[in-house]
Protein backbone atom coordinates (compact mmCIF):
# COMPACT_ATOMS: atom_id res chain seq x y z
CA UNK A 1 0.00 0.00 0.00
CA UNK A 2 1.08 3.34 -0.95
CA UNK A 3 0.42 6.00 1.24
CA UNK A 4 1.39 9.83 1.54
CA UNK A 5 4.74 10.45 1.91
CA UNK A 6 6.86 14.01 2.89
CA UNK A 7 7.14 16.39 -0.26
CA UNK A 8 10.83 16.58 -0.91
CA UNK A 9 10.81 20.20 -0.93
CA UNK A 10 8.98 20.37 2.87
CA UNK A 11 11.60 19.91 5.74
CA UNK A 12 9.90 18.00 9.13
CA UNK A 13 9.03 21.35 10.31
CA UNK A 14 7.23 22.53 7.78
CA UNK A 15 4.77 19.95 7.65
CA UNK A 16 2.69 22.17 10.22
CA UNK A 17 2.41 25.28 8.07
CA UNK A 18 1.32 28.36 10.68
CA UNK A 19 0.06 31.61 9.11
CA UNK A 20 -1.83 34.27 10.79
CA UNK A 21 -5.08 32.75 10.07
CA UNK A 22 -5.11 29.01 9.33
CA UNK A 23 -3.11 26.05 10.89
CA UNK A 24 -2.47 22.93 8.69
CA UNK A 25 -0.09 20.25 8.96
CA UNK A 26 0.50 18.17 6.11
CA UNK A 27 -1.34 14.41 5.59
CA UNK A 28 2.67 12.64 5.61
CA UNK A 29 2.85 13.28 9.68
CA UNK A 30 0.16 10.62 9.90
CA UNK A 31 1.73 8.02 7.20
CA UNK A 32 4.98 8.46 6.18
CA UNK A 33 7.44 5.77 7.43
CA UNK A 34 10.07 8.43 7.84
CA UNK A 35 8.11 10.65 10.06
CA UNK A 36 7.15 8.09 12.39
CA UNK A 37 10.75 6.63 12.52
CA UNK A 38 11.97 10.24 13.11
CA UNK A 39 9.30 10.90 15.81
CA UNK A 40 10.14 7.48 17.75
CA UNK A 41 14.28 9.24 17.72
CA UNK A 42 13.19 13.01 17.90
CA UNK A 43 10.40 13.03 20.35
CA UNK A 44 9.99 9.69 22.58
CA UNK A 45 13.76 8.95 22.70
CA UNK A 46 14.62 12.87 23.74
CA UNK A 47 11.52 14.05 26.47
CA UNK A 48 11.00 12.97 29.18
CA UNK A 49 8.20 10.30 28.87
CA UNK A 50 5.70 8.97 31.72
CA UNK A 51 6.20 5.55 32.73
CA UNK A 52 4.20 4.87 35.52
CA UNK A 53 2.55 5.88 39.05
CA UNK A 54 4.94 5.19 42.31
CA UNK A 55 1.31 3.32 43.60
CA UNK A 56 1.89 0.36 40.39
CA UNK A 57 5.53 -0.54 42.28
CA UNK A 58 4.62 0.60 45.81
CA UNK A 59 6.42 -2.36 47.50
CA UNK A 60 10.40 -2.85 47.64
CA UNK A 61 10.62 -5.52 44.95
CA UNK A 62 7.34 -4.85 42.61
CA UNK A 63 8.45 -3.59 39.42
CA UNK A 64 6.73 -3.71 35.95
CA UNK A 65 7.43 -3.34 32.31
CA UNK A 66 6.55 -1.17 29.96
CA UNK A 67 8.07 0.82 26.93
CA UNK A 68 9.61 4.39 26.03
CA UNK A 69 8.66 4.71 22.19
CA UNK A 70 10.44 1.44 20.72
CA UNK A 71 12.70 0.11 23.91
CA UNK A 72 11.47 -1.69 26.50
CA UNK A 73 12.16 -0.77 29.92
CA UNK A 74 11.56 -2.33 33.65
CA UNK A 75 10.11 -0.01 36.06
CA UNK A 76 11.31 -1.43 39.61
CA UNK A 77 11.47 -0.52 43.35
CA UNK A 78 14.77 -1.73 44.81
CA UNK A 79 15.34 -3.20 48.21
CA UNK A 80 16.16 0.87 49.32
CA UNK A 81 12.68 1.70 47.58
CA UNK A 82 14.21 3.80 45.28
CA UNK A 83 12.96 3.66 41.99
CA UNK A 84 15.01 2.33 39.23
CA UNK A 85 13.90 2.51 35.33
CA UNK A 86 16.34 0.22 33.40
CA UNK A 87 16.51 -1.31 30.15
CA UNK A 88 15.13 -4.70 29.50
CA UNK A 89 17.96 -6.58 27.99
CA UNK A 90 20.55 -8.18 29.33
CA UNK A 91 23.91 -7.37 28.85
CA UNK A 92 25.44 -10.56 27.32
CA UNK A 93 23.38 -11.66 24.80
CA UNK A 94 20.49 -8.59 24.83
CA UNK A 95 17.90 -11.39 25.54
CA UNK A 96 14.88 -9.36 27.72
CA UNK A 97 15.84 -10.24 30.98
CA UNK A 98 11.84 -9.90 32.34
CA UNK A 99 8.93 -11.45 30.50
CA UNK A 100 5.79 -10.61 32.74
CA UNK A 101 3.92 -7.44 32.69
CA UNK A 102 4.59 -6.94 36.36
CA UNK A 103 5.31 -8.53 39.51
CA UNK A 104 7.64 -8.73 42.62
CA UNK A 105 11.19 -9.83 42.55
CA UNK A 106 14.67 -9.27 44.16
CA UNK A 107 15.89 -9.84 41.07
CA UNK A 108 16.17 -10.35 37.09
CA UNK A 109 17.46 -13.86 35.96
CA UNK A 110 17.77 -13.52 32.22
CA UNK A 111 15.80 -16.71 30.61
CA UNK A 112 18.49 -17.54 28.05
CA UNK A 113 21.85 -18.35 29.95
CA UNK A 114 21.07 -17.05 33.69
CA UNK A 115 23.12 -13.75 34.32
CA UNK A 116 21.21 -12.66 37.14
CA UNK A 117 20.56 -8.63 38.13
CA UNK A 118 20.01 -6.83 41.49
CA UNK A 119 16.59 -5.07 40.76
CA UNK A 120 18.43 -1.70 40.85
CA UNK A 121 20.07 -2.87 37.46
CA UNK A 122 23.57 -4.61 39.55
CA UNK A 123 24.78 -7.87 37.78
CA UNK A 124 25.54 -10.08 40.46
CA UNK A 125 25.46 -13.67 39.06
CA UNK A 126 27.21 -14.99 35.53
CA UNK A 127 27.10 -19.25 35.86
CA UNK A 128 30.60 -20.77 35.14
CA UNK A 129 32.50 -17.97 34.51
CA UNK A 130 35.73 -19.62 35.36
CA UNK A 131 34.94 -20.27 31.22
CA UNK A 132 35.83 -16.55 30.49
CA UNK A 133 39.05 -15.50 30.06
CA UNK A 134 41.03 -14.69 32.53
CA UNK A 135 40.31 -11.19 34.08
CA UNK A 136 36.88 -10.98 32.72
CA UNK A 137 35.13 -7.80 34.84
CA UNK A 138 31.29 -7.83 35.24
CA UNK A 139 31.69 -4.24 36.14
CA UNK A 140 30.12 -2.44 33.51
CA UNK A 141 27.94 -4.91 32.24
CA UNK A 142 24.97 -3.77 34.83
CA UNK A 143 21.29 -3.09 33.14
CA UNK A 144 21.76 -0.33 31.67
CA UNK A 145 19.48 2.62 33.12
CA UNK A 146 17.47 4.74 31.32
CA UNK A 147 19.42 8.57 31.58
CA UNK A 148 16.70 10.21 33.53
CA UNK A 149 13.97 9.56 36.25
CA UNK A 150 11.68 11.87 38.46
CA UNK A 151 8.98 12.01 40.03
CA UNK A 152 5.85 14.66 40.68
CA UNK A 153 3.04 13.94 42.34
CA UNK A 154 3.27 9.96 41.84
CA UNK A 155 3.43 10.49 38.47
CA UNK A 156 7.00 8.74 37.24
CA UNK A 157 8.73 9.80 34.32
CA UNK A 158 11.74 8.96 32.33
CA UNK A 159 13.95 10.19 29.58
CA UNK A 160 16.22 7.95 27.36
CA UNK A 161 18.65 11.34 26.86
CA UNK A 162 20.56 13.05 29.50
CA UNK A 163 20.31 15.95 27.53
CA UNK A 164 16.74 17.25 28.59
CA UNK A 165 15.56 20.01 31.00
CA UNK A 166 14.71 18.87 34.47
CA UNK A 167 11.17 17.33 34.63
CA UNK A 168 10.16 20.59 36.83
CA UNK A 169 10.87 22.83 33.62
CA UNK A 170 9.13 19.96 31.24
CA UNK A 171 6.00 20.41 33.58
CA UNK A 172 6.08 23.61 34.85
CA UNK A 173 3.58 25.19 32.19
CA UNK A 174 1.26 21.99 33.56
CA UNK A 175 2.18 21.99 37.25
CA UNK A 176 -1.20 24.28 38.90
CA UNK A 177 -3.44 21.52 36.89
CA UNK A 178 -1.62 18.48 37.51
CA UNK A 179 -1.76 19.70 41.55
CA UNK A 180 -5.70 20.19 41.21
CA UNK A 181 -5.83 16.95 39.55
CA UNK A 182 -3.79 15.44 41.99
CA UNK A 183 -5.80 17.19 45.04
CA UNK A 184 -8.87 15.47 44.58
CA UNK A 185 -7.23 13.01 46.95
CA UNK A 186 -7.71 14.06 50.41
CA UNK A 187 -4.55 13.29 51.67
CA UNK A 188 -2.76 13.33 48.09
CA UNK A 189 -2.61 9.34 47.57
CA UNK A 190 -3.69 7.34 44.31
CA UNK A 191 -3.80 4.05 44.04
CA UNK A 192 -3.19 3.00 40.41
CA UNK A 193 -4.87 0.14 39.19
CA UNK A 194 -4.57 -2.15 36.44
CA UNK A 195 -5.64 -0.42 32.99
CA UNK A 196 -8.59 -1.16 30.28
CA UNK A 197 -6.37 -1.97 26.81
CA UNK A 198 -7.32 -1.23 23.70
CA UNK A 199 -5.67 -0.85 20.35
CA UNK A 200 -6.58 0.60 16.95
CA UNK A 201 -5.55 0.96 13.19
CA UNK A 202 -4.35 4.39 13.22
CA UNK A 203 -1.65 6.23 13.87
CA UNK A 204 -0.93 7.46 17.70
CA UNK A 205 -1.26 11.52 17.71
CA UNK A 206 -4.90 10.78 16.78
CA UNK A 207 -5.61 9.90 20.16
CA UNK A 208 -3.15 12.32 21.87
CA UNK A 209 -5.49 15.43 19.72
CA UNK A 210 -8.75 13.88 20.56
CA UNK A 211 -8.58 13.38 24.29
CA UNK A 212 -8.28 17.17 24.35
CA UNK A 213 -10.47 18.04 21.36
CA UNK A 214 -13.99 19.24 22.61
CA UNK A 215 -15.42 20.12 18.74
CA UNK A 216 -15.93 15.48 18.12
CA UNK A 217 -18.07 14.69 21.98
CA UNK A 218 -20.86 16.23 20.63
CA UNK A 219 -21.24 13.90 17.45
CA UNK A 220 -19.21 11.08 18.46
CA UNK A 221 -20.95 10.68 21.65
CA UNK A 222 -24.04 12.47 20.78
CA UNK A 223 -25.38 8.37 21.07
CA UNK A 224 -23.81 8.04 24.27
CA UNK A 225 -24.47 11.18 25.77
CA UNK A 226 -28.12 10.87 24.93
CA UNK A 227 -28.85 7.54 26.16
CA UNK A 228 -27.33 8.13 29.39
CA UNK A 229 -29.82 11.14 29.35
CA UNK A 230 -32.74 8.82 28.94
CA UNK A 231 -31.81 7.05 31.70
CA UNK A 232 -31.77 9.98 34.10
CA UNK A 233 -27.74 9.85 34.68
CA UNK A 234 -26.38 13.33 32.85
CA UNK A 235 -26.51 14.99 30.03
CA UNK A 236 -23.93 17.01 27.63
CA UNK A 237 -24.89 19.95 25.40
CA UNK A 238 -21.77 21.10 23.90
CA UNK A 239 -22.95 24.65 23.92
CA UNK A 240 -23.46 25.06 27.21
CA UNK A 241 -20.76 24.18 28.20
CA UNK A 242 -19.56 26.83 25.79
CA UNK A 243 -22.23 29.01 27.09
CA UNK A 244 -21.33 28.64 30.76
CA UNK A 245 -17.28 29.26 29.74
CA UNK A 246 -16.02 25.81 29.03
CA UNK A 247 -12.35 26.25 27.44
CA UNK A 248 -9.67 24.80 25.95
CA UNK A 249 -5.97 25.84 26.66
CA UNK A 250 -3.18 25.20 24.63
CA UNK A 251 0.55 25.76 26.31
CA UNK A 252 4.33 26.11 25.95
CA UNK A 253 5.85 22.30 25.18
CA UNK A 254 3.13 21.03 23.42
CA UNK A 255 0.88 20.53 26.83
CA UNK A 256 -2.86 21.12 26.84
CA UNK A 257 -6.16 21.03 29.14
CA UNK A 258 -10.01 20.62 27.99
CA UNK A 259 -11.76 21.97 30.44
CA UNK A 260 -15.29 21.35 31.03
CA UNK A 261 -15.69 22.96 34.14
CA UNK A 262 -17.44 22.20 37.95
CA UNK A 263 -20.56 20.62 37.18
CA UNK A 264 -19.60 18.07 34.57
CA UNK A 265 -16.27 16.57 36.51
CA UNK A 266 -17.96 16.26 40.32
CA UNK A 267 -15.97 13.37 40.99
CA UNK A 268 -18.26 11.19 39.58
CA UNK A 269 -20.31 11.51 42.18
CA UNK A 270 -23.91 11.48 40.12
CA UNK A 271 -26.30 9.28 41.85
CA UNK A 272 -24.16 9.50 45.33
CA UNK A 273 -25.13 12.90 46.17
CA UNK A 274 -24.76 12.57 50.03
CA UNK A 275 -21.30 11.00 49.62
CA UNK A 276 -20.24 13.62 46.97
CA UNK A 277 -21.39 16.51 49.67
CA UNK A 278 -19.39 14.68 52.22
CA UNK A 279 -15.89 15.00 49.89
CA UNK A 280 -16.71 18.55 48.27
CA UNK A 281 -16.90 19.23 52.40
CA UNK A 282 -13.89 17.67 53.24
CA UNK A 283 -12.20 19.15 50.30
CA UNK A 284 -13.93 22.74 51.79
CA UNK A 285 -12.18 22.45 54.61
CA UNK A 286 -8.68 21.65 53.13
CA UNK A 287 -8.75 24.13 50.46
CA UNK A 288 -12.01 26.64 51.04
CA UNK A 289 -14.56 26.65 48.98
CA UNK A 290 -13.28 28.73 45.87
CA UNK A 291 -10.14 25.75 45.46
CA UNK A 292 -12.31 22.69 46.34
CA UNK A 293 -14.72 23.76 43.37
CA UNK A 294 -11.87 24.28 40.83
CA UNK A 295 -10.40 20.97 42.24
CA UNK A 296 -13.19 19.01 41.10
CA UNK A 297 -14.00 20.56 37.83
CA UNK A 298 -14.00 18.29 34.33
CA UNK A 299 -10.37 18.48 33.32
CA UNK A 300 -8.64 16.76 30.97
CA UNK A 301 -4.85 17.35 31.23
CA UNK A 302 -2.19 16.66 28.06
CA UNK A 303 1.17 15.84 29.05
CA UNK A 304 3.35 16.07 25.57
CA UNK A 305 4.09 13.59 24.36
CA UNK A 306 1.50 10.74 25.23
CA UNK A 307 0.00 10.56 28.33
CA UNK A 308 -3.81 12.31 30.11
CA UNK A 309 -4.81 12.97 33.44
CA UNK A 310 -8.60 12.43 33.46
CA UNK A 311 -11.02 13.22 36.14
CA UNK A 312 -11.05 8.77 36.49
CA UNK A 313 -8.09 7.70 34.76
CA UNK A 314 -4.33 7.80 33.56
CA UNK A 315 -4.28 6.93 29.69
CA UNK A 316 -1.02 6.66 28.23
CA UNK A 317 -0.66 6.11 24.52
CA UNK A 318 1.90 3.72 23.32
CA UNK A 319 2.89 3.62 19.56
CA UNK A 320 3.56 0.34 17.57
CA UNK A 321 4.25 1.45 14.15
CA UNK A 322 2.99 3.93 11.77
CA UNK A 323 -0.53 2.77 12.22
CA UNK A 324 -1.28 0.66 14.77
CA UNK A 325 -1.26 1.92 18.77
CA UNK A 326 -2.12 0.51 21.98
CA UNK A 327 -4.04 2.75 24.59
CA UNK A 328 -4.23 1.47 28.26
CA UNK A 329 -6.27 3.94 30.96
CA UNK A 330 -5.81 3.33 34.21
CA UNK A 331 -8.35 3.79 36.56
CA UNK A 332 -7.37 5.27 39.80
CA UNK A 333 -8.96 5.14 43.39
CA UNK A 334 -8.64 7.71 45.54
CA UNK A 335 -7.49 8.08 49.95
CA UNK A 336 -9.29 9.51 52.14
CA UNK A 337 -12.71 9.39 50.56
CA UNK A 338 -15.45 7.05 50.88
CA UNK A 339 -15.57 3.43 49.01
CA UNK A 340 -18.44 3.66 47.60
CA UNK A 341 -17.63 7.14 45.93
CA UNK A 342 -14.28 5.16 44.58
CA UNK A 343 -16.13 2.01 43.78
CA UNK A 344 -18.87 4.81 41.72
CA UNK A 345 -15.81 6.56 39.91
CA UNK A 346 -14.48 2.50 39.19
CA UNK A 347 -17.36 1.83 37.60
CA UNK A 348 -18.28 5.02 35.23
CA UNK A 349 -15.34 4.92 34.13
CA UNK A 350 -15.42 1.01 32.89
CA UNK A 351 -19.42 2.03 31.50
CA UNK A 352 -17.86 5.18 29.64
CA UNK A 353 -14.06 4.33 28.83
CA UNK A 354 -13.24 0.44 29.25
CA UNK A 355 -13.22 -1.30 25.59
CA UNK A 356 -16.75 -2.03 26.29
CA UNK A 357 -17.94 1.34 27.00
CA UNK A 358 -20.39 3.27 25.42
CA UNK A 359 -17.87 6.30 24.62
CA UNK A 360 -14.25 5.07 23.93
CA UNK A 361 -14.96 2.39 21.14
CA UNK A 362 -16.57 5.24 19.14
CA UNK A 363 -13.18 7.24 19.34
CA UNK A 364 -11.54 4.21 18.42
CA UNK A 365 -13.27 4.18 15.16
CA UNK A 366 -12.84 7.37 14.45
CA UNK A 367 -8.63 6.83 14.58
CA UNK A 368 -9.42 3.93 11.92
CA UNK A 369 -11.63 6.16 10.03
CA UNK A 370 -9.05 8.54 10.13
CA UNK A 371 -5.95 6.54 8.81
CA UNK A 372 -8.54 4.81 6.20
CA UNK A 373 -9.43 8.37 4.52
CA UNK A 374 -5.48 9.47 5.02
CA UNK A 375 -4.70 7.32 2.37
CA UNK A 376 -6.48 8.93 -0.14
CA UNK A 377 -3.80 11.50 -1.18
CA UNK A 378 -4.97 14.70 -0.27
CA UNK A 379 -2.33 17.10 0.78
CA UNK A 380 -3.28 19.32 4.15
CA UNK A 381 -5.51 18.94 7.01
CA UNK A 382 -6.94 21.70 8.58
CA UNK A 383 -6.64 23.07 12.32
CA UNK A 384 -7.58 26.90 12.62
CA UNK A 385 -10.94 26.70 14.33
CA UNK A 386 -11.03 29.23 16.74
CA UNK A 387 -7.34 31.06 15.72
CA UNK A 388 -8.34 34.87 15.56
CA UNK A 389 -10.21 34.16 18.79
CA UNK A 390 -7.57 32.71 21.26
CA UNK A 391 -6.26 34.70 23.67
CA UNK A 392 -3.05 34.80 23.87
CA UNK A 393 -1.15 35.54 27.21
CA UNK A 394 2.32 36.42 27.47
CA UNK A 395 3.15 33.03 29.01
CA UNK A 396 2.64 31.63 25.70
CA UNK A 397 -0.59 30.41 26.47
CA UNK A 398 -3.01 30.46 24.66
CA UNK A 399 -6.66 30.62 25.98
CA UNK A 400 -10.04 29.47 23.37
CA UNK A 401 -13.83 28.12 23.63
CA UNK A 402 -14.32 24.53 24.50
CA UNK A 403 -14.61 23.30 21.15
CA UNK A 404 -11.48 25.43 19.44
CA UNK A 405 -8.30 23.23 18.09
CA UNK A 406 -5.91 25.28 20.34
CA UNK A 407 -4.60 22.14 21.94
CA UNK A 408 -4.32 20.56 18.81
CA UNK A 409 -1.94 23.86 17.79
CA UNK A 410 0.17 23.38 20.52
CA UNK A 411 0.92 19.91 20.20
CA UNK A 412 2.15 20.94 16.67
CA UNK A 413 3.87 23.75 17.12
CA UNK A 414 6.00 21.52 19.79
CA UNK A 415 5.90 18.54 17.40
CA UNK A 416 7.77 20.82 14.73
CA UNK A 417 10.30 22.50 16.94
CA UNK A 418 11.39 18.75 18.14
CA UNK A 419 11.38 17.43 14.58
CA UNK A 420 13.12 20.75 13.23
CA UNK A 421 16.35 19.19 14.09
CA UNK A 422 16.42 16.24 12.13
CA UNK A 423 17.11 18.59 8.89
CA UNK A 424 15.76 19.26 6.16
CA UNK A 425 17.43 16.47 3.73
CA UNK A 426 17.02 14.11 5.91
CA UNK B 1 -41.76 -25.62 51.88
CA UNK B 2 -39.86 -24.54 49.13
CA UNK B 3 -39.34 -27.56 46.42
CA UNK B 4 -35.53 -27.88 45.55
CA UNK B 5 -35.28 -27.28 41.56
CA UNK B 6 -32.52 -28.75 39.87
CA UNK B 7 -31.77 -28.49 36.35
CA UNK B 8 -30.48 -31.13 33.73
CA UNK B 9 -27.39 -30.90 31.58
CA UNK B 10 -29.79 -30.78 28.32
CA UNK B 11 -32.20 -28.02 30.15
CA UNK B 12 -29.13 -25.93 31.13
CA UNK B 13 -27.34 -26.76 27.39
CA UNK B 14 -30.78 -25.41 25.72
CA UNK B 15 -30.68 -22.26 28.12
CA UNK B 16 -27.63 -20.96 27.12
CA UNK B 17 -28.03 -22.05 23.74
CA UNK B 18 -31.49 -19.87 23.43
CA UNK B 19 -28.90 -16.79 25.16
CA UNK B 20 -26.61 -17.38 22.46
CA UNK B 21 -29.09 -17.48 19.88
CA UNK B 22 -30.83 -14.46 21.18
CA UNK B 23 -26.95 -12.47 21.29
CA UNK B 24 -26.62 -13.47 17.67
CA UNK B 25 -29.80 -12.88 16.06
CA UNK B 26 -30.36 -8.92 18.19
CA UNK B 27 -33.10 -9.91 19.79
CA UNK B 28 -31.32 -7.75 22.58
CA UNK B 29 -34.94 -7.11 24.33
CA UNK B 30 -35.37 -10.84 24.83
CA UNK B 31 -31.79 -11.20 26.29
CA UNK B 32 -32.24 -8.80 29.08
CA UNK B 33 -35.60 -10.38 30.26
CA UNK B 34 -33.39 -13.56 30.86
CA UNK B 35 -31.99 -11.92 34.14
CA UNK B 36 -33.00 -11.04 37.44
CA UNK B 37 -33.14 -8.02 38.51
CA UNK B 38 -30.60 -8.05 40.68
CA UNK B 39 -27.76 -9.81 38.00
CA UNK B 40 -24.62 -8.51 37.10
CA UNK B 41 -22.76 -9.31 34.29
CA UNK B 42 -19.18 -9.22 34.83
CA UNK B 43 -15.79 -9.59 32.37
CA UNK B 44 -12.98 -9.66 34.53
CA UNK B 45 -9.34 -8.92 34.13
CA UNK B 46 -8.48 -10.58 37.29
CA UNK B 47 -10.71 -13.57 37.67
CA UNK B 48 -11.15 -13.87 40.85
CA UNK B 49 -10.66 -9.95 41.75
CA UNK B 50 -13.28 -7.41 43.87
CA UNK B 51 -14.97 -5.82 41.01
CA UNK B 52 -15.78 -2.78 43.21
CA UNK B 53 -11.97 -2.56 43.66
CA UNK B 54 -10.25 -3.28 40.26
CA UNK B 55 -10.83 -2.75 37.14
CA UNK B 56 -13.05 -4.75 35.29
CA UNK B 57 -13.94 -5.23 31.05
CA UNK B 58 -17.47 -5.14 31.90
CA UNK B 59 -19.26 -4.86 34.85
CA UNK B 60 -23.22 -4.42 34.30
CA UNK B 61 -26.23 -3.98 36.64
CA UNK B 62 -29.60 -4.05 35.25
CA UNK B 63 -29.77 -0.44 34.54
CA UNK B 64 -26.58 -0.51 32.86
CA UNK B 65 -27.74 -3.38 30.62
CA UNK B 66 -30.55 -1.58 29.62
CA UNK B 67 -28.73 1.29 28.81
CA UNK B 68 -26.04 -1.00 26.70
CA UNK B 69 -29.08 -2.35 24.50
CA UNK B 70 -31.14 1.08 24.10
CA UNK B 71 -27.18 1.93 22.94
CA UNK B 72 -26.99 -0.81 20.69
CA UNK B 73 -30.24 0.48 18.69
CA UNK B 74 -29.17 4.49 18.17
CA UNK B 75 -28.62 5.08 14.86
CA UNK B 76 -25.76 7.58 15.88
CA UNK B 77 -23.58 4.88 17.45
CA UNK B 78 -20.38 5.10 15.99
CA UNK B 79 -18.72 2.13 17.02
CA UNK B 80 -21.45 -0.34 15.70
CA UNK B 81 -22.04 1.96 12.11
CA UNK B 82 -21.44 -0.52 10.81
CA UNK B 83 -22.78 -3.00 12.78
CA UNK B 84 -21.29 -5.93 14.04
CA UNK B 85 -22.33 -9.88 13.61
CA UNK B 86 -21.67 -12.48 15.67
CA UNK B 87 -21.62 -16.09 16.35
CA UNK B 88 -21.46 -17.28 19.84
CA UNK B 89 -20.51 -20.94 20.22
CA UNK B 90 -21.07 -22.99 23.51
CA UNK B 91 -19.10 -26.12 23.82
CA UNK B 92 -18.03 -27.98 27.48
CA UNK B 93 -20.94 -27.79 29.20
CA UNK B 94 -20.88 -28.51 33.01
CA UNK B 95 -23.89 -28.33 35.45
CA UNK B 96 -23.57 -28.48 39.46
CA UNK B 97 -26.44 -27.24 41.93
CA UNK B 98 -26.67 -24.57 43.21
CA UNK B 99 -26.09 -23.54 47.09
CA UNK B 100 -29.57 -22.54 47.29
CA UNK B 101 -32.49 -24.90 46.87
CA UNK B 102 -33.66 -22.98 43.31
CA UNK B 103 -29.88 -22.05 42.25
CA UNK B 104 -28.37 -24.00 39.71
CA UNK B 105 -24.69 -23.23 38.13
CA UNK B 106 -23.36 -23.55 34.40
CA UNK B 107 -20.11 -23.63 32.88
CA UNK B 108 -19.26 -23.74 29.37
CA UNK B 109 -16.44 -22.56 27.05
CA UNK B 110 -17.41 -19.81 24.79
CA UNK B 111 -16.18 -19.49 21.53
CA UNK B 112 -17.18 -15.45 19.94
CA UNK B 113 -16.73 -14.87 16.26
CA UNK B 114 -17.57 -11.38 15.32
CA UNK B 115 -17.25 -9.14 12.33
CA UNK B 116 -17.91 -6.02 11.43
CA UNK B 117 -20.03 -5.09 8.43
CA UNK B 118 -19.32 -2.31 6.26
CA UNK B 119 -16.63 -2.09 3.28
CA UNK B 120 -14.19 -4.50 4.49
CA UNK B 121 -11.53 -2.73 2.78
CA UNK B 122 -11.23 0.11 5.53
CA UNK B 123 -9.05 0.24 8.44
CA UNK B 124 -10.98 -1.62 11.62
CA UNK B 125 -13.55 -3.17 9.41
CA UNK B 126 -13.75 -6.69 7.85
CA UNK B 127 -11.62 -8.38 10.31
CA UNK B 128 -12.96 -11.66 11.69
CA UNK B 129 -12.04 -12.01 15.30
CA UNK B 130 -12.32 -14.76 18.09
CA UNK B 131 -12.46 -14.57 21.67
CA UNK B 132 -11.98 -17.56 23.72
CA UNK B 133 -12.88 -18.13 27.44
CA UNK B 134 -15.16 -19.63 30.12
CA UNK B 135 -18.67 -18.55 31.12
CA UNK B 136 -19.83 -19.41 34.42
CA UNK B 137 -23.36 -18.55 35.42
CA UNK B 138 -25.36 -18.58 38.72
CA UNK B 139 -29.23 -19.52 37.66
CA UNK B 140 -32.09 -19.07 40.10
CA UNK B 141 -35.36 -20.37 39.66
CA UNK B 142 -38.28 -17.86 39.69
CA UNK B 143 -41.08 -18.04 37.71
CA UNK B 144 -38.91 -19.50 35.16
CA UNK B 145 -35.06 -19.88 35.21
CA UNK B 146 -32.86 -16.95 34.86
CA UNK B 147 -29.46 -15.60 35.07
CA UNK B 148 -28.61 -14.32 38.72
CA UNK B 149 -24.24 -13.92 37.95
CA UNK B 150 -22.92 -14.03 34.48
CA UNK B 151 -19.31 -14.25 34.32
CA UNK B 152 -16.92 -14.28 30.89
CA UNK B 153 -13.33 -14.95 31.64
CA UNK B 154 -11.58 -14.30 28.54
CA UNK B 155 -8.48 -15.79 27.75
CA UNK B 156 -6.88 -13.02 26.46
CA UNK B 157 -8.14 -10.02 29.13
CA UNK B 158 -5.23 -9.04 30.19
CA UNK B 159 -4.19 -7.78 26.59
CA UNK B 160 -5.70 -4.58 24.85
CA UNK B 161 -8.94 -5.66 23.25
CA UNK B 162 -10.76 -3.68 20.02
CA UNK B 163 -14.04 -2.49 20.21
CA UNK B 164 -16.08 -4.67 22.50
CA UNK B 165 -19.15 -2.65 21.39
CA UNK B 166 -21.33 -5.52 20.74
CA UNK B 167 -22.65 -7.90 23.20
CA UNK B 168 -20.30 -10.77 24.46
Amino acid sequence: MTTQTKPSHLSYADLVEIKDKSFRVHASVYTDEQVFQHEVAEIFEKTWVYVGHESEIAEPGDYKTTMIGSQPIILSRGKDSRVHALLNVCRHRANAVCREERGNSSNFRCPYHAWTYENDGRLIGVPDRARYPEGFMTEGLDLIKVAKLDIYRGLIFASLSADVPELDEHLAPLKDHIDLWADRSIDGEHQVLLPHQYAYRGNWKFQCENGVDGYHPGVVHESAFSTFGDFGIGAFAERELIKRGSITRGLPGGHSTLEGGFGDGRGSARGLPARFEEYFGALKGIYGEERATEILSNRHIFIFPNVFLFDELIRIIQPLSLEYTEVRSHPFLLSGVHDELNTRRLYEGTRQLSTTGLVNPSDLEMFAANQTGLHAKMDWLVLHRGIDKEDTKSSGERVGHYSDEVPQRSFYRHWAQAMEKVGAGS
Amino acid sequence: MVSTKRMTRQEAEDFVYEEARLLDEREFEAWLSLFTEDAIYWIPIVENSDPTKQTSILWDDAQIRQLRVHHLAHERNVAQSPPSRTVHSISNVQIWPGVADDEMKVRYNLALHEVRTGNHSQLGLGDTRILAGKCEYLLRYEDRWRIAHKKVVLIDRHLPLVNLSFLV
